[in-house]
């Protein structure tokens, strides 16, 4: 039977998610009815009904040949006013800098009530949100962000209390409290905030401006911006929109609970430097759901801090789930790390198509993340991969990104000391996965021999390899060399579990296992 | 000194470790520049061991018998805190939680401008005053609540416990 629920709702839209198997998409194209009359038609999941009035009741159904679902009665949210941009002095015509503008349209705007971007190329700074607001960026309207770092405020990275006893932490680079500009959008400690449209955020990022010299370096006193950077925010949605051209990082939450990402695109092109699509770092309660992804580094990475910060507030990154999304080009599609010394957990990925990314699910860590550092209780579940290189990929030796990456102690595979710096793999599953045409391994999965990744489990998982693979290193580690067609290899870990898994067209065995404790299935299948 | 110079004299240093905190004071410099700029940070955590050695040392030793080894030792971090690599950045903070702790035992951090122990050497004042405004223009400490008495300590060089400097 053909069904749906609204899972988020504004004055002047609601969101369906439709209730059947779908990835994505659905299995076939459905119409959506309100008040009896067609809208339109739709081959999502996730779909975005918008043009309604506030306070109001509609009657809703999705058809389907002669199949109809129950019919459901929505009521938009109240609204009190709306605060046009344009009556406070934007222009939008793509030349004027807007950002006072809106910025004060925003800090003007009360509570239940909405800042509206009309049609129109708003060139803006760095805004910044305030609690209790929604900020409606229309179909036809772009926020274009100027790339002059001159214009950009800076967050510092950690002010020390006067009474030197804690600090106060605003910027952050790679998992380390440092400068940076503000966001696009920037929230600082707000909550209850609604960022909402068919409108786009544009970073208007490039190698001539933010990516110049690979825009890994300090620059003009700070680090680069995200899109939209939400640091100590609770209760936030961004719906619907664009973000694209991003400086560095697109969607970064940073200790921010319960936000959600719901219908959005996000893209860079395919060589942007450190572009990710969203980076929830030291969450605790996010969702992701129908959101499309194509970009130059990983499409999530789930994060909480390098050693310093993941030692000192030990917030990991927890319940999270990611739903009905499309990770279309990237590195990882679904990532953990680098920069999880807080851990990561409770995670569940699923109904989620990964299309020619690097890698779909991958973990970086390393030995100096810290004991805090624990993953755990990870499951990919009805995911379906094609043209991924690698699927799944768990790299415990990752040379990358930090200063002693390429040192003995990060890539010898012999067992070192346990110690308050060695970081902990507990329980990955992986379900009900299609992976075809893949190119360099079925799977890499390496922890450490000290600190043995604690569980894995696979069960009814299908790969198969492209006729014309492209030979890559299956992870950024030491000592290993490019392939393809590799099974599954895994190394270093305490409990396997293998159930209806299979690999066609591997070159070599379909299946390696080293160091092993216990392994409970068919080897070789 | 060439980068060949720089590194047998690094190696060394880093394979000895310290003897003094005078030794300290005049290797570790040298040795996080060399890391930093020309080694990729290879031995950071061997000077992250020397440091942390140089500090259970240092928590041994108070104001009014060894003030002379504790100014060598606010020396050494106020120079080489500022040159590790941010990134890196527990290591850059250990250095400054390092600092901030000796300062607390000499001046009060509720009371600014007063110490709590007496110093009598103008010569190891003055050393530790230096250390002082160095860690401000560095910002590894609140210079609203140091800058004054490093640079009454520098000059002056002598103070006395529970007074304001």
């Amino acid at each position: 039977m053909i069904g749906f629920q609204v899972i988020f709702r504004t004055s002047r839209k609601f969101v369906l998610e439709m209730e059947e198997e779908g990835t994505y998409y659905t299995d076939s194209p459905y119409e959506i009815y309100l008040d009896g009359e067609k809208v339109m038609d739709s081959n999502k999941m996730v779909q975005t009904i918008a043009g309604l009035n506030p306070d109001t009741e509609y009657r809703v159904a999705v058809k389907r040949g002669n199949e109809a679902s129950e019919e459901k009665t929505i009521r938009t949210d109240y609204e009190f006013v709306t605060l046009n941009v344009k009556d406070f002095g934007a222009k939008g015509d793509g030349l004027q800098d807007d950002t006072i503008f809106i910025q004060a349209a925003i800090n003007c705007c009360p509570k239940d009530s909405r800042v509206y971007l009309p049609k129109g190329v708003y060139r803006t700074s760095a805004l910044f949100l305030k609690s209790d607001i929604t900020i409606d960026i229309d179909d036809e309207a772009v926020i274009s962000a100027f790339t002059d770092r001159e214009k950009f405020p800076i967050l510092p990275g950690l002010i020390d209390s006067y009474d030197e006893k804690s600090e106060y932490n605003l910027g952050t680079w790679e998992g380390n409290p440092l400068e940076m500009f503000a966001s696009i959008l920037t929230g600082i400690n707000v909550s209850n905030v609604v960022i909402t449209g068919g409108g786009a955020l544009d970073g208007n990022a490039s190698y001539d401006n933010w990516w110049e010299g690979e825009g890994r370096e300090k620059k003009g006193g700070a680090f680069r911006p995200r899109m939209i950077f939400l640091n100590h925010c609770e209760n936030i949605t961004v719906h619907g929109i664009t973000v694209q051209n991003s400086p560095a990082w697109n969607l970064h939450p940073y200790f921010s609970n319960h936000t959600r990402w719901i219908d959005m695109k996000v893209l860079n092109p395919k060589i942007s430097p450190n572009t990710d699509g969203m980076d929830p770092e030291s969450v605790d309660g996010l969702e992701a759901i129908g959101m499309y992804f194509s970009l130059g580094d990983d499409c999530i990475a789930v994060k909480s801090g390098k050693y310093y910060m993941g030692n000192k507030y030990k917030v990991p990154s927890q319940n999270l789930e990611i739903r009905h999304c499309f990770m279309r080009h990237g590195h990882g599609s679904v990532t953990l790390g680098s920069e999880i010394g807080a851990g990561v957990k409770h995670l569940k990925c699923h109904h989620c198509i990964f299309e020619d990314t690097d890698r779909g699910l991958r973990v970086k860590t390393r030995r100096g993340r810290g004991q805090d550092s624990i993953i755990e209780d990870i499951s990919f579940e009805n995911i379906k991969m094609d043209g991924v290189l690698t699927p799944f990929v768990v790299n415990s030796y990752y040379w990358c990104c930090d200063p002693d990456g390429k040192t003995e102690y990060v890539s010898s595979k012999e067992p070192l000391p346990v110690d308050e710096r060695t970081p902990k793999i507990r329980q990955l599953s992986f379900r009900n996965i299609e992976a075809h045409n893949c190119h360099v391994a079925a799977s890499f999965i390496y922890g450490l021999p000290e600190s043995k990744i604690e569980e894995i489990s696979f069960e009814n998982v299908t790969i198969d390899f492209a006729k014309e693979p492209t030979p890559e290193y299956p992870a950024m580690m030491a000592d290993i060399e490019p392939c393809t067609k590799k099974g599954i290899y895994i190394n270093n870990c305490r409990k396997l579990t293998m159930k209806n898994v299979t690999v066609s067209g591997a070159e070599g065995k379909p299946v390696e296992i080293v160091n092993v404790d216990e392994f409970y299935g068919e080897e070789g299948k | 000194m060439t980068e060949q110079e720089m590194a047998v004299l690094a190696g060394k240093y880093l394979e000895d470790g310290f003897t003094s905190m005078a030794d300290l004071k005049e290797k570790m410099p040298l040795c996080i520049h060399y890391e930093t700029k020309y080694n990729g940070k290879e031995r950071y955590n061997r000077i992250q061991e020397i440091f942390k050695e140089a500090g259970k040392k240092a928590a041994d030793l108070d104001f009014s018998q060894n003030a002379d080894e504790l100014a060598d030792y606010m020396a050494a971090l106020a120079e080489c805190c500022p040159m590790v690599d941010e990134e890196v950045f527990d290591h850059y903070k250990n250095l400054e939680t390092a600092f901030k702790e000796t300062l607390h035992r000499l001046a009060d951090p509720a009371k600014p401008g007063y110490v709590l122990v007496s110093i009598t050497d103008p010569e190891v004042g003055k050393k530790i005053g230096k250390a002082i405004t160095k860690a401000c223009d560095a910002a590894m400490i609140l210079e609203e609540k140091y800058r004054s008495l490093g640079e009454k300590l520098e000059k002056n060089g002598v103070c006395r416990g529970g007074e304001e400097v």
